[in-house]
């Protein structure tokens, strides 16, 4: 069975070590075959405490146009980390 | 265009400001939770309880008590809040990957037949005032733990905070009164019992926290929260209730156990406990990511004043006047903490 979202949502960052968060997010969506703006949402605030957590990090910041989540909204470009990458390796690989 | 360093300082500020709100409810929810807890102890079965007398009816009617509630909640919390977020896929999806599921049996381990059990039979034996202004205590221990495995950051505000919840909850607790409690000839038989299950509840629940957070680390809050009460209510009904039963009498516990169940009053007063003592979990959980475990568990050390005054409201209970002065200097540690929120980095744990 698959994995939960926001576990697959930081796996992502494996093959991509660079993403923005709008990019994982449909990255994700595209994977999962869902599209609404509720899992969108979701992703966002997955990538957030995953931020939280310490195993992505911000590396640039751009603010939204509306294109994205809604306008005046920060948009975070996120790196994985080493913490992030132990974290895969030890709980989401087989 | 680079976002500008004000929305950026929103964003975070915006985070804080719901790690802050989801505590609050938590807490709310928290002190709520102890009038359906003390109503169980007064409805059928356990107001005229046939099959276990003295202190192994209070042992048996707290195990019976402490597993419905588990199996309760896991229900609950799965058709109602992993059902109304739409992620009750993610909760199965959580639940059948042990590398991530295994944390959250841990957590279930300490929160439920320690903590919920340990608190029940503190209701049981001394009260529920008691029982919730022992388990502020769990604050300490939480925090003290997430610094050991984590390395969570502490400000010295957070640390002045923890210290304030700490001397409230001290207060609250009056060890004086206590120890004279214990040690008075005429104190009811077992009442140790009950302080014995007030320390569990704090150390249960503060253990808790550090190890849910392993698994709320990859997986959403919403969906993990009723895989661990599921994980606890298999551990009551595959282990705990059989041994129980072997030792207390198989055919008195489970004619106890099916009394509770098919009681439509007990039944009802545990479905509110799901709304409120189970509600109360799912805030927290959504706590943990936000603002560290030793945060939240700090900061929903508020539940102890209200359930204090709820306790009041609703039963008359008329609290020492020691309570109220330590509730006021936890309230106090609250807002030292919540001042500090401008400091809090973007991480809640040390750079590795």
């Amino acid at each position: 069975m698959d994995l939960p979202y926001k576990s697959q949502i930081l796996k992502l960052f494996k093959e991509d070590r660079e993403m923005w968060e709008y990019e994982a997010a449909e990255k994700l969506m595209k994977k999962n075959g869902i599209s609404s703006d509720y899992w969108k949402w979701n992703s966002r605030f997955w990538l957030m405490e995953l931020s939280v957590a310490g195993f992505i990090v911000a590396v640039d910041t751009a603010e939204d146009d509306g294109a994205h989540f809604a306008k005046g909204k920060v948009l975070s470009k996120y790196k994985l980390t080493e913490r992030g990458l132990q974290t895969i390796e030890t709980m989401l690989e087989d | 265009m680079v976002a500008n360093a004000e929305s950026i300082a929103k964003e975070k500020k915006n985070r804080i400001k719901w790690g802050f709100i989801w505590a609050i409810l938590c807490a709310v929810l928290w002190g709520l939770g102890y009038v359906p807890l003390t109503i169980l102890w007064g409805v059928d079965p356990f107001s005229n309880f046939v099959w276990f007398d003295g202190q192994a009816g209070y042992l048996v009617s707290g195990v019976i008590i402490a597993g419905m509630q588990a199996i309760v909640f896991a229900v609950v919390l799965l058709l109602f809040w992993a059902g109304l977020t739409g992620k009750f896929k993610e909760s199965i999806k959580t639940f059948v990957h042990f590398k991530i599921s295994k944390w959250l049996l841990v957590a279930a381990l300490f929160g439920g037949p320690c903590a919920v059990f340990g608190s029940t039979i503190a209701i049981g034996y001394i009260g529920a005032g008691f029982a919730s202004a022992i388990g502020l205590l769990s604050a300490v221990v939480g925090a003290l733990m997430a610094k050991l495995l984590y390395s969570e950051r502490f400000s010295k505000k957070t640390v002045a905070g923890i210290l304030l919840l700490l001397a409230g909850g001290f207060i609250i607790l009056n060890p004086l009164d206590m120890i004279n409690n214990i040690t008075n000839p005429a104190a009811p038989d077992g009442v140790w019992l009950g302080y014995l299950g007030g320390i569990m509840s704090a150390v249960g629940w503060g253990l808790e926290g550090c190890y849910a957070v392993r698994a709320l680390d990859t997986t959403d809050a919403d969906s993990s929260l009723p895989v661990r009460y599921t994980w606890e209510a298999l551990i009551w009904v595959a282990i705990l209730f059989p041994v129980v039963a072997v030792i207390a009498g198989f055919g008195n516990f489970y004619e106890a156990l099916f009394a509770a169940l098919t009681s439509s009053s007990f039944m009802f007063w545990m479905v509110m406990a799901a709304f409120t003592l189970g509600m109360c979990y799912a805030t927290m959980y959504k706590c943990y990511p936000l603002i560290g475990v030793g945060r939240t568990l700090s900061l929903t050390a508020m539940y102890s004043p209200i359930a204090i005054i709820v306790l009041f409201v609703f039963f008359g209970v008329v609290p020492a006047y020691w309570i109220f002065v330590g509730a006021i200097v936890a309230v106090a540690g609250m807002f030292v903490m919540y001042w500090e929120s401008d400091s809090i980095s973007d991480t809640t744990r040390e750079e590795v």
